[in-house]
């Protein structure tokens, strides 16, 4: 059995100073100094898909799309115990075409089809683009069926119990067929930290190196690029005791007659 | 051009969504269509030209009747945009788009039409800008859930038919099970309580639980809460969690990261209290306590009773 899961390198927007969020003329914005860290959906996918992994034989790797720089992630995640890792190079950048991203994993993962795929891990979504629309694209054009909103995976003999969020509650599915899963946040699914000897052992792993097809799509393009400012509008209760500050609240709560 | 819907009805009201979305579009109202798979008692006024109603799908499969009634519209009506108002839409929207080769766009935050060009706004870089992208294609979308207030002027008499397609979709499996929820405590409160990583840890956030319960207030939680188990899920509240619009939000030791900041901006008072002064959260709050949240509940606490 082997599981796949797609993982993306983004930026730490929370370490980008408020200053530093301007756009250039070419529509971009300089954030280049910011870490880059895996896409926070893409976390809890790959946690969910290592603990599916931890007590069996079940094959797992990991499949990304970008520049050398990414390696980095694939190393990480190496060293948590995937089994593989594969870079899907290109230096185009796809942040705002969800559609071109799922075409390029398509490009790989239907190539892989025959090594008993069961489950597909994908994040719910990733910045830059925020779009959170490849899981299911991907789905469609594997021809596999897609939950979305998935909070746990839990293994059932010969099949998985998939729970995800619904209208007003959770829903809990069982599947034994192979199905693409795209994953949001839930309690305690924070991502494993590897051991210093696992990191220094995937530093010596080798990543293959995917050349996908090449692919275009014009049938939108991004006009205008505008950041949401803050309402920097605070009013500051400072310089006064705890109980003084308090008081002032507690006006502030009765004048607006919201208590 | 051709602008159709795809909400809901119960007894002749619009959803929450479906309100949403026809407000959004009240300026084009004459280029709309509501499509519905509710059951419809003439006479009923929207601020649409026409509703269309699929009565006769029927089954427990609600996404794929849904795709159903979508793949079915657009093959008979080819919509140059469809807006689908259902909290499926995410699901639904990106499978349909490459049946029927359209563009999909999910969780925007508006729809301009000038002309024959069509722009989509939505959020980007995490929530911390908007872009703003030209459409040249057929346009399928949603918009981003908000708790809309606004009320629609209806149109004369809507006209009404009926569609003729039927069919009987069910799931594959019986033997799924929903676990309901209920969240309308967090959803329509009218003071909410959010505590972000700041608070520290479990034994603080069941104190704020107690206090809240004392005083009728709701607790959410930020992402970084939830992922330690602090609050369930349900509790989330952000670009990816819920949306929230009381009347008070009490944000406790939360930083004011952009994607939580996303889902209390429509609180008509927001009040943070962080020992950083320079926390982002400041520059979204009305008012600001720079303070251990600690010390300020429990002058609180000691204060409400006497309210």
């Amino acid at each position: 059995m082997t599981m796949i899961s797609c993982i993306k390198q983004v930026y730490d927007l929370d370490i980008v100073l408020k200053d530093d969020w301007l756009v250039s003329k070419d529509m971009t914005i300089d954030i280049d100094y910011a870490n880059r860290v895996m896409n926070t959906f893409d976390e809890a996918s790959l946690e969910l898909m290592l603990r599916l992994c931890d007590y069996d034989e079940t094959v797992s790797q990991v499949v990304t799309i970008g520049e050398k720089s990414s390696e980095t992630m694939l190393r990480k995640a190496l060293a948590l115990g995937v089994t593989s890792a594969v870079r899907i190079e290109t230096e185009k950048v796809y942040d705002y075409n969800p559609l071109l991203v799922a075409h390029l994993l398509k490009d790989y993962i239907s190539g892989q089809m025959t090594k008993n795929i069961q489950i597909i891990f994908c994040g719910q979504e990733a910045d830059i683009g925020n779009h959170g629309q490849t899981g299911q694209l991907l789905a469609e054009l594997l021809g596999l069926p897609c939950i979305s909103r998935v909070t746990d995976i839990k293994r059932f003999e010969n099949a998985f119990r998939i729970s995800h969020l619904v209208d007003g509650g959770i829903e809990h599915i069982m599947v034994d067929k192979p199905v693409l899963v795209t994953v949001t946040q839930s309690e305690n699914k924070l991502l494993r930290m590897a051991t210093l000897k696992a990191s220094l052992e995937a530093k010596k792993k080798t990543i293959k190196i995917f050349t996908p097809n090449d692919y275009k799509d014009t049938s939108y393009s991004l006009k205008k690029l505008k950041i949401n400012a803050p309402k920097n509008h605070c009013e500051f209760l400072e310089n006064i005791d705890h109980q003084t500050k308090v008081d002032h609240l507690i006006k502030i709560l009765k004048e607006k007659r919201k208590v | 051009m051709r602008i159709a819907v795809f909400g809901n009805l119960m007894n002749n009201e619009v959803s929450d969504l479906t309100n949403q979305a026809l407000c959004a579009l009240k300026a084009y109202a004459k280029a709309v269509t509501l499509i519905v798979s509710d059951p419809v008692e003439e006479p009923i006024m929207l601020p649409c030209n026409e509703l269309y109603c699929y009565s006769k799908l029927t089954g427990n499969d609600d996404n794929l009747i849904v795709r159903k009634m979508v793949e079915d519209y657009i093959l008979m009506y080819k919509p140059d945009i469809v807006v689908i108002a259902m909290s499926c839409a995410d699901q639904v929207i990106p499978k349909i788009a490459l049946k029927c080769h359209y563009v999909s766009f999910l969780a925007c935050n508006s729809l301009l039409l000038d002309g024959p060009t069509v722009q989509v706004a939505k959020n980007v870089y995490g929530g911390n800008a908007s872009a703003h992208y030209q459409v040249e294609s057929p346009l399928i979308m949603s918009f981003k859930p908000l708790k809309f207030k606004e009320n629609f002027l209806s149109m004369k008499d809507t006209k009404i038919q009926i569609s003729s397609l039927r069919g009987v979709y069910n799931k594959d499996r019986d033997d799924t099970e929903i676990e309901i929820i209920n969240q309308d405590d967090l959803l329509s409160a009218n003071f909410v309580i959010v505590c972000g990583m700041g608070v520290n840890n479990q034994e603080e956030i069941n104190k704020i639980i107690a206090f809240s319960r004392k005083i009728g207030a709701a607790v959410g939680g930020t992402k970084k809460v939830i992922d330690h188990g602090w609050l369930p899920i349900h509790h989330l509240i952000g670009q990816t969690g819920h949306t929230i619009s009381p009347k008070i939000c009490l944000v406790l030791g939360a930083s004011g990261a952009t994607p939580f900041m996303n889902g209390i901006l429509d609180s008509e008072i927001i009040v943070a209290i962080n020992s950083d002064k320079n926390a982002r959260i400041f520059d979204y709050a009305d008012y600001g306590i720079v303070d251990d949240f600690k010390t300020v509940i429990i002058e609180l606490e000691r204060k409400w009773s006497g309210l």
